[in-house]
């Protein structure tokens, strides 16, 4: 460094400093950035908060269970913040390479609004409880009496029997 | 168990590396984490190659599988054993002599307390980038595009034992398969399929590239401090660096091998030896597999490198750049038969046409995307090595020197490159906001902190050096008949 002239061993000082400065803010600057995404990826709202609750009161949160959650919307946030509150409970996806959708509200498609369909889901993927919350057109199908939050317990011997959805199903809770 | 499988798979990955570079001549400290990234897609590609190409059951959780891994094991540790008896036996001799060398060079630089305390500060901030990134990668914490598709498409694998094809009807089939083939490997030896696992795996390959980049700087007789200057502005000169580290995102290894060749082809510029041309296409080769557009990007780079070597070359280094120009298309042209065999030939080219590149070129859409990705440049708060960059233009115009050149046409290059794609293949969305942009930069930011050290190391032709650079020239001068000499000696010797 002594041979050098004064300008390279200037820049070559100024850059050390940036640097020192940089990785100490990185200390306060990186959990921040961490926490922001974070908070993005999952901020429980009231009704997510409401759901996770109710299962979580009944359910043991284990991969093993696979739950149907059926609130009518694809990509919705809701969706994606009961799955990350209820981790790592396994979720049927209403998106797959194999069943593509077009996004947004899955109640006007088949594959979520006929009770023949919803059966195959329930069979093939294994599922064992089903979550249904406020959209109508699918708590129809499910038979239940009014709007509100149900969980169910898919009882798959009957189901395989070939008895209706509706009766295949046997109700764990409601919440108004 | 985990710590068993993540042992097998970096040795694994490091081993195949290892014997890949055997012909290079590099010394231990380069060819270990050389290794490391090269085998990281060099394995891949030869799992991809020996299940499409001879059916191989690569993955499989079966008597055929277990038998590939333990062939594949057996045959590495043949190799390595053939390959590291000498070099152990021979390790005393060379490093004595290397320690020695060492001692001598610090004896002529006379390290003052300035320098050694600049250079412990180096290693700290370096050290505290290299904890924010495993404190990031231990996050649950993830990115779209990984998730959708880099790690989806190596659980596919996985769960396939390792078939090919199992991605050709998905809408990501021209996506070569480097880096899903990586993560499969690493789900493969785990024993499960994690994404809190496979986020590991790009903070390993990027601390391979920068140990590689530091003891390619020592190879080229830059100092220590200087070289820890060039990992330092690498790692806190983008702050994506750090964000990508923690995604996992199949773009990091891209990133990695990428900038590895084309420091492989500046060293080429700089020592004109043919293995570091070689070497340069080689991982150009191997980045091609790792990105669908990674062989346009090998192509321009190395029309850049052509361009810098002109007048540096002799008639030699044809044969060179013919085993560097093979070496680049070989996975890229392997991608393309088997998208071809398979007819699913979708990628970047098939999305071209005259009419919605008409659309695109009119001014308003020009502007606002050139506008988008100028906003995104100029960030100097996301992108302190901008900074570096104007320095680096300024002083390069004044110098004469190939690999500045070079480093410098390449960053432009690359810039005006992502600027083309939005305007033409990229969806109208992420072209207007540039989007994505910022995962494309990092390619260019260890390049950038390159080429700023050398051009404080100074040239080792140039005549106003300090002693141990004279002292190298002199060497150099000797051993004319291997060296050509360089540029800034050569207009002197022609009059």
């Amino acid at each position: 460094m002594k041979a050098r002239p004064v300008i390279k061993q200037i820049a070559i000082l100024l850059t050390c400093l940036w640097i020192v400065t940089a990785a100490w803010q990185s200390f306060t600057t990186v959990p921040q950035t961490i926490a922001h995404s974070l908070a993005q990826s999952a901020r429980p709202d009231r009704q997510a908060q409401q759901v996770a609750n109710l299962v979580r009161a009944h359910l043991p949160l284990t991969s093993r269970l696979t739950v149907l959650y059926l609130n009518g919307i694809d990509g919705g946030d809701n969706f994606y913040r009961v799955r990350y509150l209820l981790y790592p409970l396994s979720f049927v996806d209403y998106w797959s390479w194999s069943d593509p959708n077009q996004g947004g509200y899955v109640w006007n498609t088949p594959r979520f609004t006929q009770a023949a369909s919803l059966r195959r889901i329930m069979l093939n993927r294994h599922v064992s409880y089903v979550i249904a919350i406020d959209h109508p057109a699918i708590l129809r199908l499910l038979h239940a009496p009014a709007n509100g939050l149900y969980l169910y317990r898919v009882q798959r011997k009957k189901l395989l029997a070939g008895a209706m959805l509706a009766s295949a199903l046997s109700l764990v809770v409601r919440e108004p | 168990m985990i710590w068993i499988g993540w042992t097998l798979f970096i040795v694994t990955l490091t081993a195949v590396g290892f014997l890949l570079l055997r012909p290079f001549g590099l010394a231990l400290a380069e060819r270990i984490p050389a290794g490391f990234v090269a085998g990281s897609t060099a394995l891949p590609l030869l799992l991809f190659v020996a299940n499409t190409f001879w059916g191989l059951p690569v993955l499989a959780q079966s008597g055929a599988g277990l038998a590939f891994f333990g062939v594949l094991l057996l045959a590495l540790a043949i190799g390595i054993a053939v390959e590291a008896g000498p070099a152990w036996r021979g390790r005393k001799g060379t490093g004595r002599s290397s320690r020695r060398a060492r001692k001598h060079e610090s004896d002529i630089e006379k390290q003052s307390i300035l320098t050694r305390v600049a250079m412990v500060a180096l290693v700290i901030a370096i050290a505290i980038f290299l904890y924010q990134m495993a404190a990031g990668a231990a996050k649950p914490l993830f990115g779209w595009d990984e998730y959708s598709f880099w790690l989806y498409a190596a659980k596919l694998i996985t769960l396939a034992g390792g078939r090919s094809t199992v991605l050709l009807h998905n809408a990501y089939a021209s996506y070569p398969l480097g880096f899903p083939y990586l993560a499969a490997w690493c789900y493969h030896l785990i024993g499960k399929i994690s994404i809190a696992q496979a986020k590991w795996i790009s903070p390993l390959l990027t601390a391979a590239t920068l140990l590689t980049i530091y003891s390619l700087l020592i190879r080229l007789r830059v100092s220590r401090l200087l070289a820890l200057l060039a990992i330092a502005i690498t790692v806190w000169g983008t702050k994506t660096l750090l964000l990508y580290n923690w995604l996992a995102f199949g773009e990091m290894a891209f990133m990695d091998t990428y900038v590895l060749g084309v420091l492989y082809g500046m060293a080429w510029l700089r020592t004109l030896k043919r293995s570091d041309l070689a070497l340069c296409g080689l991982f150009l080769g191997l980045s091609t597999f790792l990105r669908v557009d990674g062989s346009y990007v090998a192509i321009f780079t190395l029309v850049l490198l052509w361009f810098a070597g002109i007048g540096a070359t002799h008639k030699g280094h044809l044969a060179s750049w013919a085993i560097a120009l093979v070496a680049a298309a070989l996975p890229a042209l392997l991608w393309l038969y088997f998208k071809d065999h398979y007819h699913a030939r979708a990628g970047w080219i098939t999305r071209l046409s005259w009419s919605t590149i008409g659309h695109r070129l009119r001014p308003p859409f020009i502007t606002t995307v050139w506008s988008s990705v100028w906003n995104t440049i100029s960030n100097l708060h996301t992108y302190p090595i901008g900074v570096f960059f104007v320095i680096l233009v300024i002083a390069t115009l004044f110098s004469r020197r190939r690999e500045l050149y070079f480093l410098c046409a390449l960053v432009f290059a690359q810039i005006a490159y992502l600027f083309a794609a939005y305007m033409i293949v990229f969806p109208a969305f992420q072209a207007l906001h540039a989007s994505s942009l910022d995962r494309y930069l990092m390619r260019v930011d260890p390049l950038i902190a390159v080429a700023f050290v050398l051009l404080l190391a100074g040239d080792p032709g140039n005549p106003r050096q300090s002693v141990r650079r004279v002292s190298a020239r002199g060497r150099r001068r000797s051993g004319s008949r291997q060296f050509p000499p360089s540029e800034a000696e050569s207009p002197v010797h022609a009059r």
